[in-house]
């Protein structure tokens, strides 16, 4: 069930140079919110200026709050990351397709990929407070480019992986530390209870559809960022290619965000 | 006499000027929960095909400027399965229901009307004759008034309830296809549709819809629109549906100034939808304000004499 709801903000975090994190009282959201949904957030009604509202997957949920994190890449982000709190925010959501849970896995292993790791740490922090198994893996450029503080707590439950040399963490990608761990559970024989959920760019998507096949997992999914225009499946302006409708296309908004790894067509191929 | 918003496009008669523009209020289903469809005059559906047609590849749009570069090609679930998926949805939403129809070969939009006929909840037609985004016919049809004119003839001998034609603004004379439309039998024209537009990513080089040009729209082609439809006013006797980057009730105002009897909103609904119902408020705000009884006193009505046309600072 979506809503149009106006959240108050409680506090905004440049945590990076260009990444804000913002967090939001949206308690009609906040109830609803699934990992892997997504929120349309307006940037300055009543203009239309930018016209289009901006997708962003909801970061961690505590309470009546939101977590949204993003980064400045143009006027609408640029213009939201002024807001200061007590100012009011015109949200529609939650929307999308979450990420599958059912049947749970025995253990998850969660791959988020620069800004993709945001909604990869709410489903973290949601499949703990179900006593879940979960595994966070979160790698970027560097750690300039972390979407997470440096004194954010799920920093330190976290495998790190950045691509730039010289900080401490491995140093190449974040499918380089899943891959180790899945060949340890293999192993171990744990594989057909592990599920792997990720969300990051096409890049990151790729990676995977080439790694996973080797390992036989109870599941694989992924979540696509595709730009938007509605978000609820009325302008179809989100189509990514993919399997499982009636069309060769799927839309992001609806009948994603997050998709089977395998149905979705990487642009420009592997 | 007391103001009402009631407002008759020729034997449409709705309770407000305001219609859910084709495709940007998808099948009048998918906002209910955050928008009240009864706020609407009409809203118009995503246009059907014979057939389910898939669309274009991604990407299919580009926020450019203050407006939008579409390139969804139509995308729709075929007459079949919107007569049994949507159908019966219809008559639950309390608001006037037009379908728009969109056909790749002129014959194919009789056929479609045709199915359509036995859903009573349909209340007319728009015949979508103007999309820049297919290959094979779209604009085409309505770029040649012989064929608008034929066209609209075909479907009008199929049905007697109430047919718009769409046309595109992506031609010289628009009034030259307003003219064959009304001869052809339509009772209102739905102007405009979006105009061919393109945007580059110059870092890479490459279009940003995937079929390099695109239909563009929002409150940047208002201007164009106002000015098409002030062609087609005084060149037609049917009544006139203004479409084109309509985000307040000052812009609805402008269009029924230079002769729409009402109005469609279209990308502004991605924003808020419930863009309708403020509209609706502000232009009763007006209407009471100005002791009117009807907008419909202001359709038109558009001064033309030159010593008292002065400029307006904005």
């Amino acid at each position: 069930m979506k809503t149009l709801e106006n959240a108050t903000v409680v506090a905004n975090n440049p945590i990076r140079e260009t990444i804000v994190s913002l967090w939001l009282r949206a308690p009609l959201i906040a109830a609803r919110a699934q990992p892997g949904q997504f929120v349309h957030v307006r940037i300055a009604p009543p203009a239309f200026q930018p016209l289009l509202r901006r997708p962003l997957s909801i970061g961690r949920v505590h309470g009546e709050t939101i977590e949204l994190v993003w980064r400045i890449v143009g006027q609408g982000t640029e213009m939201l990351a002024h807001v200061r709190p007590g100012d009011s925010v015109d949200l529609l959501g939650p929307l999308g397709h979450p990420f599958s849970l059912d049947p749970p896995a025995e253990k998850s292993l969660l791959v988020g990929g620069g800004l993709g790791a945001p909604p990869i740490v709410f489903l973290h922090e949601y499949l703990k407070s179900l006593g879940h198994d979960s595994e966070l893996m979160i790698g970027t450029r560097s750690r300039a480019d972390l979407p997470l503080a440096d004194d954010d707590p799920v920093l330190q439950e976290s495998a790190l992986a950045f691509e730039l040399p010289g900080d401490g963490a491995h140093t190449g990608l974040v499918t380089d530390l899943l891959a180790e761990r899945l060949s340890k559970l293999r192993d171990e024989g744990a594989l057909a209870g592990t599920a792997v959920y990720a969300c990051g760019p096409w890049g990151l998507v790729a990676a995977l559809q080439r790694l996973l096949p080797r390992f036989n997992l109870l599941r694989a999914e992924v979540s696509l960022e595709q730009q938007m225009g509605c978000g609820v499946g009325v302008c179809q302006g989100c189509a990514v290619v993919a399997e499982g409708g009636p069309t060769p296309y799927r839309l992001t908004c609806s009948d994603g965000p997050v998709f089977d790894l395998f149905a979705v067509e990487v642009p420009g191929g592997l | 006499m007391a103001f009402s918003l009631k407002t008759s496009v020729g034997s449409l008669a709705m309770n407000s000027p305001i219609i859910a523009a084709s495709g940007c209020y998808g099948y009048g289903i998918e906002y209910r929960e955050v928008a009240d469809p009864a706020q609407l005059g009409a809203f118009v559906t995503k246009s059907i095909s014979l057939e389910r047609w898939k669309g274009n590849p991604p990407p299919r749009l580009a926020e450019s400027g203050t407006g939008l570069i579409n390139s969804i090609g139509l995308a729709n679930m075929g007459v079949e399965q919107f007569l049994n998926e949507i159908g019966p949805q219809l008559s639950t939403l309390g608001t006037k229901v037009i379908v728009s129809v969109a056909c790749k070969v002129m014959e194919e939009y009789a056929q479609v009307v045709e199915r359509l006929e036995s859903c009573d909840a349909v209340d007319g037609y728009e015949l979508n004759i103007s999309c820049p985004n297919v290959k094979e016919g779209g604009m085409a049809f309505s770029r040649n008034p012989r064929v608008t004119e034929q066209l609209v003839a075909s479907v009008r001998k199929v049905t007697k309830k109430w047919i718009s034609s769409k046309l595109t603004p992506n031609v010289a004379e628009i009034a030259d296809g307003a003219i064959a439309a009304e001869a052809g039998g339509s009772d209102a024209l739905s102007l405009i549709n979006t105009l061919v537009g393109m945007a580059v990513d110059w870092k890479s080089r490459r279009p940003r819809v995937a079929t390099v040009t695109g239909g563009y729209s929002g409150p940047p082609i208002k201007p164009i629109a106002l000015a098409k439809v002030w062609e087609a006013y005084n060149a037609v006797k049917i009544p006139i549906i203004g479409i084109g980057g309509i985000v307040s009730w000052t812009d609805v105002l402008e269009f029924l100034i230079v002769g729409a009897t009402a109005v469609q909103v279209g990308t502004a609904l991605y924003a808020d939808p419930q863009i309708p119902q403020k509209l609706n408020l502000e232009l009763t705000k007006y209407g009471i304000e100005h002791s009117l009884s009807s907008l419909s006193e202001l359709v038109g009505s558009l001064k033309t004499d030159r010593a008292a046309t002065v400029g307006v600072p904005s």
